[in-house]
Formats: structure tokens, C-alpha cells, sequence
């Protein structure tokens, strides 16, 4: 007896398949070994790929690029599945118009892999599925193989087989499969046992390849964290005692590197920029958004002093490309003797302002979209001020989505009870005690993305800003004429030498004073008649004041464009460098219009040694 | 203003301050040397306390001259607060400055 089956009609074979295939199954299920089944489907099919798509996920940026790669190694799978089908079909001799392969596309999430099952009748293909859909969604390979062991005769060469089946199932690949030769049936089925086991240790080598590429996103963490920290310094400190300056800033990155940056420079004299940047997503992406923001924005701010159209332009450039990126964004341009801010924000950064003389939280506004979420959105540029008793708070978004050690959200009041508890704290105390005592709040819970803080302090700002020229000043009225200007440098240095102004200021004062005469002088008139400039000076404190007076053609110099010092020599213009110098070297540069006179006040603030940075 | 050469270079002495009322006469003096094809030519601000961006412009027009003429021109002997003023024009990084 050969081929029993091949004397019963087709329904009935059909029939017969379905019964033993079924009984088989539910012994399969009541051993326990449906249960080993699913296992070994998870850990072959599923658990992977759901591990990798996780991590796909979480990466975000380059979702594309390591969306493509793991579908690579699908299709390899899949391209050794297929093979494997066309195997069995040669070596069992079934025909394979009788083969129909049901597959389960992975994105309707109902199964992950195929199921091959032989049949030639749709209902009972459909009964059979759903039977197989009962015990296991994965165990693909081994009912296919189930579904052939009906068509074995021989009972012994079957419980031979199916101690074979049992062995592969609980996941025994060592034990040797024996070649059945009873039956040409028995002989094709263990041989395709052995090529199931074969086909298993590939599966299992190419799940090795999985860890692999697991290992590279590792690597490619640890780039990132290189990245990172190549980029900054984990702590950033300006504490000028005699000046009053006090900002400290610190970034804690979380084990996935959320690509959070801080950004603090010295604009001029009288100007410190304060950015802080927190990318969307973690590792690599956000970490190469991050060194794109950070880059942009330092040389924009440099260029154009436009906080918003730096952010703006950041926003068009990630939105722009390929692969998305996003990136919260903070900018502020600080007056460090006004208090004066300009500011732009994009994105779940949050900002405060803490009032010393009110002891309360404001809150800084800002725009919602992300920058590089949505294409050509528009960072406006606002103001605030901030005043000697002040903090300026800057904190990263993560700090808004800890989870503290009660499984509850961290909330910003407890967050913002703490600052205010230690306020009186220098900044980088301040920032210590904070990160210590959010530490304690969230135990052992880790970040889901980098806790960055940024926070400002200047003892340096004036209380008040003089609007007219003190009685106590020393006043100067001159000629519209270049030839008046060695009357007012002599006026300047007999000021000077009576006040005992430094001599390191002496030589700005100097060239600010000419600078700006002979603009009135060259550009303020445009008839032939005299006219009187009058020029004011005097010192408050450690603020020496100079205030220029002329009844010219209105003009504004401190609303004129950056001087771009990065032109090359053939296209310099010497326009606009003595404004230039007025903003490099001097704190206070303000101008107003005043019946009809235009009024520019000029301060320097003078201390024996100059702040450094 | 002194003119002087100095192993093949001819070397013109800036004078103690450079503001709007100097730099026309510094401009004529510099631009005599630049017709005069005098090569390769030097400023030397040794004396030199004080420079206004009229005096920069100068400097600016000279060495625009002698790149047209492909000509070596260089400054040198500045003072670290005159030297300031030409690092916050951005003309350290277009002028061949020596010191």
C-alpha cells in the first residue's frame, strides 16, 4: 500500500486530511506543544521584528532607511520560505497546484508569516485555517508539516515521526531525525523533517543577523552619545561675580540620547545669546537634527540677530528634507544691562521667568508646532525683560514627562516648587540641587529623552534707563562739521580724566564718539545751514553715558542690518562698521525720536577689569 | 608720514591717531604708492594708538588696489587696541596683517 489515498475520491481525501490533520492538532494542543509552537513562532517571526520595529519606531528620523533594511532581511526569509514550499512540493511529489499558500499581510496585524496548507477545496481550506488560526498564529512550518503527517500510513513510522515533530517543536534541533523507509510517504516526510530542521537553524542563524543589527543600533547610540557630547560640555558656566552675570546650564542625556543642545555665547559687549534645543525622537536622527539646529542657529544669530528667522529658518530646512527631523527650539538674545530680551519659541520647550520681586513663575509663550513639523511655519520674534531679581528658566521637555516613584506623572508645580526653593542659590547651585531633587522625585524611573536646563541670572541690570539728561551731566554743543571733532575728543578726554574712567575704555569712548559725529555730520542734513549737535556725558554708578542730540533727518542706526564681517575683501563696503563698533563695544545702544531730534544713548559699563567669557 | 625701504619692501609709517580728519591725507600718500607701482609695500603702525573706520576704509581701498594689481601689501606693528578695531571689522581675516 503505497498510496492508500489514491484510491479514494478527492472529496473524501480532502476530508480525511482534515480529520487527522485536526485530531493531530488538538494533540499537539493538549501536549502543551501548540504552546512551545507559539513560542518558537514568536521568537522566530515575531518577536524580533516587533522588537526592531519598536526600536524603528522609537529611532523615528530614519525610519525610512531602517524600514528598508529590515524589510530586506524579511525578503530574505521570504524568499527561503517560498523555497522551502517549493522543496516539500518536489519531494512529497504533491502537486503543486494542490498547494495554496494563504498570506497573511503583516500590516493587518493578524499574522506574521504564512501559512501553507495542501487542499484543493476553498471551505476547507478555510475550516483548516481557522483551526490553525486556534492554536497558533506562528507555528506555520511545523502544521504544515502536521498537515503531511496525516498522509503517512504507517503508525509506527508516525510516532517515530511525530516524536521527531515533538523534539523540533520543544525546540531540540540536535536530535537526529531517522529516515523512514517504510513508505515512500514516511521517506519523504522525514526528509522533509530534516529539511524543516535545516530551515529552522537558518531561521535561527539569520535571528542571530537580528542581534546584529540590534548590535549596530547600539553602535549607533554610542555615535550619538559621541556626538552629543563632542558637541557640548555637559555643564556651562559664566559666573562674573563683579559683573553680576550668574548663568549656569547642564544636560543629563537619557540612555537613548534625545539630541537636547544648549547654546551660550557672547554676542557683544552688552549681549549673551542663551538657545536650548530638544530634538523629537532619540539616537542618531535627533542627534544630527540637533548639530543641524545648533549649527544654523549659532551662525544666523551671529549674522542677522533675529531669533525668529533663526528658528524659522531651522523649521524650513528640517521640514525640507528627506528623512523628517523636528526640533523644539528656544532662542533669546539678553541685553545683560538692560535685561532687555528678544526672544523666539518653537516646540514643548518651557521657559519662565522667575519675578524676585514677587516671588512668582512666568511663563514664557511661545509657538506650539515643532519647528520642522510642519512646513513654513513662522517663529515670530517677542519680547520680555528681565530685572536684576530675576531667573530666566529654560527646561527641556522631557522634564514634563517624568514619571515619579508613585508611577504619577512629575508635575510642573512640583517642579517649579523646587526651583523656587533654592532660588536663592547662585545658578549652578541652583541647577544641582534641581536635578537632585528630580532625581529623588522620579527614582529609578530613566527619561524617555535628555533633561537639559539653561538657567540666566544678571545682578548687572540698571534699574532704570535715563530718558533725559541728568543735571549733574557735563554737555557739549558743536558745529556740523568734521572739523568740530577734535573739540569733542578734548571734551571727552577732560571728562574722562576727571572721572577717572579706565584707561582700556578710553580708546571705545573715543571711537564711539567720532563714529557717531561724523555720521550725524556726513548723513543727518540735507540743506547747506548750520546746525547745532549737542553731546551729553556722564557717569551713574559704574555706567558711563554718553547721549548724541541732533535735529537731522530722523534716523534709527540701531534698527540697521547686522555688518557682515565674513565678506571677502573684494565686496567689503565700509558702510554701516561704524554702528557696528558702536554695538560691538558698547552695552546700551538705544535711539528714539524725540520732537523732531533724534536721541542716541550710548553706555558703557566700567569696571577696573573687564568681564570675561 | 615716512617712507622708507627696508630690504626691498617699502615701508610707510601710520601715524599716532587715524580718525576722519587724518585719513584723506593717508589715503593720497597710499594711493601715490599704489600708482607708483611701489612693491611690495607696508604699513607700519608702531606709533600708530588709535584707528577710526574712516582710517579702515582706507586701508580697505588699498588693499582692494593692490589685489586688482595682484601686488603684496601688508600691515604690520599693531598695537593690541588698534588691532581690535580691525579684528571687529572682520579685516583681520581679508587684510594680511603681521605682527
Amino acid at each position: 500500500m503505497k498510496n492508500p489515498l489514491k484510491f479514494i475520491p478527492l472529496i473524501l481525501q480532502v476530508v480525511f486530511v482534515f480529520i487527522i490533520g485536526t485530531s493531530i492538532i488538538s494533540y499537539l494542543h493538549q501536549s502543551s506543544i501548540s504552546k512551545v509552537l507559539d513560542e518558537m513562532g514568536e521568537q522566530l517571526f515575531c518577536e524580533r521584528v516587533k522588537d526592531i520595529q519598536e526600536t524603528i519606531n522609537d529611532l523615528g528620523w530614519a525610519k525610512d532607511d531602517l524600514q528598508s533594511r529590515l524589510n530586506h532581511i524579511l525578503d530574505c526569509s521570504e524568499i527561503k520560505r517560498n523555497h522551502f514550499i517549493v522543496e516539500i512540493c518536489a519531494k512529497t511529489a504533491v502537486d503543486s497546484t494542490k498547494l495554496c499558500r494563504i498570506v497573511y499581510d503583516p500590516d493587518t496585524k493578524n499574522t506574521n508569516g504564512d501559512v501553507i496548507i495542501i487542499t484543493a477545496e476553498p471551505k476547507v481550506l478555510n475550516t483548516i485555517k481557522d483551526e490553525i488560526n486556534k492554536v497558533t498564529q506562528h507555528g506555520i512550518i511545523i502544521i504544515e508539516c502536521v498537515m503531511m503527517l496525516a498522509l503517512a500510513w504507517s503508525f509506527f513510522t508516525i510516532l517515530r515521526i511525530v516524536r521527531s515533530i515533538k523534539a523540533l517543536a520543544e525546540g531540540k534541533l540536535s536530535t537526529p531525525i531517522k529516515e523512514e523507509t517504510s513508505s515512500a510517504d514516511a521517506y519523504w516526510l522525514s526528509t522533509s523533517l530534516c529539511t524543516l530542521k535545516k530551515n529552522i537553524l537558518e531561521l535561527i542563524a539569520k535571528e542571530a543577523d537580528t542581534k546584529v543589527l540590534e548590535r549596530s543600533a547600539n553602535i549607533e547610540l554610542d555615535i550619538a552619545r559621541n556626538i552629543q557630547q563632542d558637541f557640548l560640555v555637559s555643564d556651562f558656566k559664566i559666573s562674573d561675580t563683579k559683573g553680576g552675570l550668574d548663568v549656569f546650564a547642564h544636560l543629563e542625556t537619557c540612555p537613548k540620547i534625545g539630541g537636547d543642545f544648549y547654546d551660550i555665547f557672547k554676542l557683544d559687549n552688552a549681549h549673551v545669546y542663551l538657545g536650548v534645543g530638544d530634538a523629537k525622537g532619540t539616537g542618531i536622527p535627533a542627534t544630527f537634527a540637533m548639530v543641524i539646529a545648533k549649527t544654523m542657529i549659532h551662525n544666523l544669530i551671529h549674522k542677522h540677530r533675529h531669533t525668529g528667522q533663526a528658528i524659522t529658518s531651522v523649521g524650513n530646512e528640517l521640514s525640507g528634507q528627506k528623512a523628517k527631523g523636528c526640533i523644539s527650539l528656544f532662542s533669546a538674545i539678553i541685553n545683560i544691562h538692560t535685561g532687555e530680551t528678544k526672544y523666539a519659541l518653537g516646540g514643548g520647550i518651557k521657559a519662565y521667568i522667575f519675578r524676585g520681586s514677587q516671588r512668582k513663575f512666568e511663563a514664557i509663550r511661545g509657538e506650539e508646532i515643532i519647528p520642522g513639523e510642519v512646513a513654513d511655519t513662522v517663529y515670530s520674534e517677542s519680547e520680555f525683560k528681565v530685572e536684576a531679581q530675576d531667573t530666566l528658566i529654560i527646561l527641556s521637555n522631557a522634564f514634563f514627562h517624568l514619571m515619579g516613584k508613585n508611577k504619577m506623572l512629575i508635575k510642573e508645580t512640583e517642579l517649579l516648587q523646587i526651583l523656587e526653593n533654592n532660588i536663592s542659590e547662585t545658578t549652578e547651585i541652583l541647577t544641582t540641587k534641581f536635578y537632585k531633587s528630580v532625581k529623588e522625585l522620579r527614582g529609578d524611573n530613566d527619561p524617555i529623552d535628555d533633561l537639559t536646563a539653561c538657567i540666566f541670572r544678571s545682578k548687572n541690570i540698571i534699574e532704570s534707563y535715563p530718558e533725559s539728561v541728568p543735571p549733574y551731566a557735563t554737555n557739549i554743543e558743536l558745529n556740523n562739521s568734521l572739523q568740530s571733532l577734535p573739540e569733542l575728543n578734548a571734551w571727552s578726554e577732560e571728562f574722562n580724566e576727571q572721572h577717572h574712567v579706565p584707561a582700556e575704555y578710553r580708546m571705545p569712548i573715543a571711537l564711539v564718539l567720532e563714529e557717531w559725529f561724523v555720521n550725524i555730520v556726513s548723513y543727518a542734513y540735507t540743506d547747506a545751514q548750520p546746525h547745532k549737535i549737542k553731546v551729553s556725558t556722564w557717569v551713574n554708578d559704574n555706567y558711563l553715558w554718553l547721549r548724541f542730540e541732533d535735529d537731522g533727518i530722523p534716523y534709527d542706526p540701531t534698527a540697521r542690518n547686522e555688518f557682515d564681517t565674513d565678506i571677502p575683501l573684494e565686496q567689503r563696503n565700509i558702510g554701516g562698521l561704524g554702528i557696528h563698533f558702536i554695538r560691538q563695544t558698547m552695552d546700551i545702544f538705544r535711539y528714539k525720536n524725540e520732537n523732531g531730534k533724534n536721541i542716541v544713548t550710548i553706555m558703557k559699563h566700567i569696571t577696573p577689569t573687564q568681564p570675561t567669557m | 608720514m615716512e617712507l622708507r625701504n627696508e630690504n626691498g619692501v617699502n615701508i610707510l609709517s601710520m601715524p599716532p591717531k587715524i580718525d576722519v580728519l587724518m585719513a584723506p591725507e593717508i589715503e593720497k600718500k597710499l594711493l601715490e604708492l599704489v600708482e607708483a607701482n611701489l612693491t611690495p609695500l607696508a604699513c607700519d603702525f608702531a606709533e600708530c594708538n588709535y584707528i577710526s573706520s574712516a582710517g579702515l576704509r582706507v586701508l580697505l581701498v588699498t588693499s582692494k588696489k593692490m589685489k586688482v594689481k595682484n601686488a603684496d601689501f601688508y600691515l604690520f606693528g599693531m598695537k593690541p587696541e588698534v588691532f581690535s578695531s580691525f579684528r571687529l571689522a572682520g579685516f583681520d581675516q581679508i587684510m594680511n596683517i603681521k605682527n
